[in-house]
């Protein structure tokens, strides 16, 4: 039973990676990809903790926990870069 | 778990197929920020049935997903506007231009 709602959540969450990919390679602006990045990251969470109840193991977790806050500072780089053209400026305004 | 993993495949259809970057950067924020946590409840409430440990670790990265995915979304749509991304023409309003222009003015 859960072994087959595992294989359909990754099977879902599978088809979404591969849509933010799209996005990621073609959006026609940076901050699309950025955007879209996040949401390819926030599936690579949801991919492992499914994984991580497959397994029934707890060792998964710690790449979920570490996955789920590493593209915030991405996109927030990203964000800096693009409105002030300098990531850490002189003036802290 | 499932319900989770629908949410994620509707916000990235949505990301995939919309036509302008405001619709998307809704599709990438909302659903799958819900959906991910959805998934991590429901890893949570398997795992620890089965281990001591396996708690804390998805509610803390609930919680690192709630604080840090809208914010990073907001950063990301206010360098869009600042960069003069508008919203289309057939959108009822613009609630941010008025705002904008006051910040503009008191930059220069």
């Amino acid at each position: 039973m859960v072994e087959w709602a595992a294989t359909v959540a990754q099977a879902m969450i599978g088809l979404s990676l591969l849509l933010s990919a799209f996005r990621v390679l073609r959006g026609p602006t940076v901050l699309d990809r950025t955007a879209a990045f996040d949401t390819l990251s926030a599936n690579l969470v949801a991919m492992i903790a499914v994984e991580a109840i497959r397994d029934a193991t707890v060792v998964h977790l710690d790449l979920v926990l570490m996955i789920s806050l590493v593209p915030f500072v991405f996109s927030v780089v990203v964000a800096k870069f693009i409105v002030k053209g300098d990531i850490i400026g002189r003036d802290t305004n | 778990m499932l319900a989770g993993a629908f949410l994620i495949l509707a916000g990235a259809v949505g990301v995939a197929r919309f036509h302008d970057f405001w619709s998307r950067v809704h599709a990438a924020s909302v659903p799958s920020t819900l959906g991910v946590a959805t998934v991590l409840v429901a890893s949570a409430v398997y795992l620890s049935a089965r281990h001591d440990q396996a708690l804390w670790r998805p509610v803390l990265a609930i919680l690192g997903l709630f604080l840090t995915v809208p914010l990073g979304t907001e950063m990301l749509a206010r360098a869009a506007y600042i960069t003069n991304v508008r919203p289309p023409e057939d959108y009822d309003r613009d609630d941010a231009e008025e705002r904008h222009m006051e910040h503009k003015e008191a930059v220069e």
